[in-house]
């Protein structure tokens, strides 16, 4: 059976698949399984998964996910690569940075 | 059997296209010393290649060396008056002087010549060897003077220099660095070592040979050495021959330092520094009262126009547009500028008149032609009566001033290409900052140092950047070849070198009088900071292409949202605005929209979350999100 972790990179692999095609009802859909993942994995796991993600694309969608969890001491540990989301190659994950954060400002 | 040594000739152009190494030398040496120096390998006797400067022959010609010993060569084409065959180089501490002068060409130990495509090479034997076995060859400084032939010798080719190795068959070297071609016509020596030569050996009269045809450019980065130059406020136009040192390349060019001009009702005193024939930085001085003063910077386009002045900070200070006729779409009015009246492609723009000076006739650049006939049409008729472009003899740079100029006012000149140089650099040439070092008393100095400082690209001012043609015109369309593109990016004052900023098309003036959108503009801004309001999204829209011109699959948007909720609780007027107004492209709306529509958390889309703001809220999130989105 796979960790909830794993599940949560899966989810994020797909949305990630559907944001460059902006299929908005399939970024929905799978936002919604990432949000009833937010209280089954560990911010540990969340770190772990964070320190072996070599991609930085992935890496930023990761990065937005937590920001999404809105998880606050997660953030101040992060605050640098969060703030750099803004930055990010990904223009989806660009403009949710910007409105997210304001809620950090 | 003697031993044979092949030997390669370089002919080649005088001023060949640097491409990378030339064959046989695959990583350039680099000594640890500036000048780089002769070595010996491993088993202590060979010399092999220095400095691989890549300078490309056009071909190589394989030649043996019969017999050759452990010795130099030195390759030229010439003989003296007397028959002789014969060379000499000195190195510069002349403790290891090695020398060449052969006066029985016929003896083969010290001398051998070989025909090359036409080209009788004569190879002389250095009449010194250079002891390797006292292990001081490696250190040998390859610092020649040079002295071949007589000025009388029509031919004076110098090819390179040959170290040989008389156990071994093994080519050794050609000293590609070393490749030089020396004649009458150019007397130019393509190396970046230093060389001297003497055309006539009789009163040895050295000519410093300084030249190096390297396009080379430091990057923005490179930190220079400083180098003094005398600064004589007295002397005006003096022409000095100075040296930039890049890496293992040095670099000659031509500094104009000093050009004064004094403006006895300012009290001041300007200064004017050009390099390579184009006006850098001006000093400006209260002439009763030195120390002091301040530098600026002027920045050219790729034909030479001035575009904008940089402080030593690299705040523009002052910005001037021009078509690419010369016809100024804006300009600052700030007349105590050094550089106010240097206007289109260097020449000197005359307020009261509004005419151009270009030397034989004055340029009215409204109308884009001289006021006057070209002089040379009564000296060259048929030059011009053959060529329709210049049938018109008032016309300016046969009608193509993106690929022509006119310096003189006499005769278009071919300018081709803008260099490609770095995108961080203008299109002009690098050049180095300035500082001006003045003191009570002589000598005192302009001190060049680092690089000049570029004008700071920031959000605000990158509209007038793009529009100003800094960075260069299309110039990654020219370097392709399509001057069609270019002739219509050119007039428009388009710069590829800064517009990674924005994609898209850039802001300009069009024929018909409506202003074109640039991705991002806020529709105020095109319109001269006016607003307009309207009381729907349609009528918005119409009353805005009577003014702009919006290409296809440029979209209008808000940045707050004209939804029903926002229109009620801000008002008609607040959300069909010009203010509120941006013009996208499709490309980078799509994922604005996508975001928008996506659950920022569970339940709540980002457009759900945006809507909760007050109006300066999600107007100030919606120029932020611009900001993001937009590419840099």
């Amino acid at each position: 059976m796979k960790k909830n972790i794993e599940i949560l990179r899966n989810l994020i692999l797909k949305r990630k698949y559907y944001i460059e095609l902006n299929s908005v009802e399939k970024i929905n859909e799978y936002s919604t399984q990432i949000f009833d993942l937010k209280n089954k994995i560990t911010k540990s796991e969340a770190e772990n998964l964070l320190n072996i993600t070599p991609d930085t694309v992935l890496k930023d969608h990761l990065l937005l996910t937590f920001l999404q969890f809105q998880w606050n001491d997660f953030y101040k540990e992060h605050k640098k690569e969060m703030g750099d989301l803004v930055n990010s190659k990904e223009p989806w994950i660009r403009v949710m940075a910007t409105v997210l954060l304001k809620d950090y400002d | 059997m003697e031993p044979s040594v092949p030997v390669q000739i370089r002919i080649g152009t005088p001023h060949p296209i640097i491409t990378g190494c030339a064959n046989g030398f695959s990583a350039p040496y680099s000594p640890s010393g500036t000048s780089p120096s002769l070595q010996m390998d491993a088993n202590g006797y060979q010399y092999q290649s220095n400095a691989c400067m890549g300078n490309q022959p056009t071909y190589f010609a394989n030649q043996t060396l019969s017999n050759p010993g452990r010795y130099i060569w030195l390759l030229s084409e010439f003989t003296d008056d007397d028959g002789h065959y014969w060379s000499r180089f000195n190195s510069s501490d002349d403790t290891q002087s090695i020398q060449a002068y052969v006066n029985a060409p016929s003896n083969p130990a010290i001398h051998t010549s070989f025909t090359v495509d036409g080209h009788q090479i004569e190879a002389v034997r250095a009449d010194k060897t250079v002891n390797c076995s006292t292990g001081t060859c490696n250190s040998f400084s390859p610092s020649f003077t040079a002295y071949m032939g007589n000025s009388s010798q029509s031919a004076k080719r110098f090819y390179g220099i040959v170290s040989t190795d008389s156990t071994s068959t093994t080519f050794i070297s050609s000293q590609a660095s070393m490749y030089a071609a020396l004649d009458t016509a150019y007397a130019t020596i393509t190396t970046a070592l230093p060389f001297a030569y003497s055309a006539n050996p009789n009163t040895n009269t050295s000519v410093a040979i300084t030249y190096d045809p390297l396009p080379v450019q430091p990057s923005a980065t490179t930190s220079l050495p400083a180098v003094n130059y005398p600064f004589a406020t007295s002397t005006v136009a003096t022409t000095t021959l100075n040296r930039l040192t890049v890496a293992t390349t040095t670099q000659y060019t031509t500094y104009t330092p000093f050009s004064d001009y004094t403006d006895d009702t300012r009290g001041t005193k300007t200064t004017y520094l050009t390099f390579n024939g184009q006006l850098v930085a001006a000093y400006t001085y209260d002439k009763t009262n030195l120390p002091g003063g301040k530098v600026t910077y002027i920045h050219t386009n790729y034909l030479g126009t001035p575009v904008l002045e940089t402080d030593d900070k690299g705040d523009i200070v002052e910005m001037d547009v021009t078509d690419s006729f010369g016809n100024y779409i804006y300009r600052d009015q700030r007349k105590d500028s050094p550089y106010h009246n240097k206007a289109y492609t260097g020449h000197e723009y005359d307020d009261v008149t509004g005419l151009t000076y270009a030397h034989a006739r004055y340029l009215d650049t409204k109308a884009h032609t001289f006021i006057s006939v070209d002089p040379l049409l009564y000296s060259l008729p048929q030059a011009y009566l053959l060529d329709p472009q210049q049938m018109n003899s008032y016309a300016y740079a046969r009608n193509n001033p993106i690929i022509y100029t006119d310096p003189t006012g006499l005769a278009a000149l071919f300018y081709g290409p803008p260099s490609p140089f770095s995108k961080n650099n203008n299109a002009g040439y690098y050049v180095p900052s300035v500082s001006f070092s003045r003191g009570n008393s002589t000598p005192t100095f302009l001190n060049i140092t680092n690089p000049r400082p570029q004008p700071t690209i920031t959000r605000s001012n990158i509209d007038n950047l793009i529009f100003s043609g800094y960075g260069g015109m299309a110039r990654d369309d020219w370097r392709a070849g399509n001057y069609g593109m270019s002739t219509t990016m050119g007039l428009l004052g388009f710069s590829s070198a800064v517009s990674t900023v924005f994609t898209g098309p850039e802001k300009m003036v069009i024929a018909t009088g409506k202003i074109a959108f640039r991705e991002g503009v806020i529709a105020s801004d095109l319109l001269g900071g006016k607003t307009i309001t309207a009381t729907s999204h349609g009528s918005l829209r119409s009353e805005l292409a009577k003014q702009i011109d919006l290409p296809k699959g440029i979209q209008m948007h808000h940045i707050v949202e004209q939804n029903s909720a926002n229109v009620a609780r801000f008002g008609e007027q607040m959300i069909h605005n010009s203010d509120n107004i941006v013009f996208l492209s499709r490309a980078n709306h799509t994922p604005i929209t996508t975001a928008f529509n996506s659950l920022i958390g569970p339940g709540i889309t980002l457009r759900q979350k945006v809507g909760l703001q007050g109006f300066a809220d999600q107007y100030q999130i919606g120029m932020d999100i611009l900001r993001n989105v937009l590419p840099k």
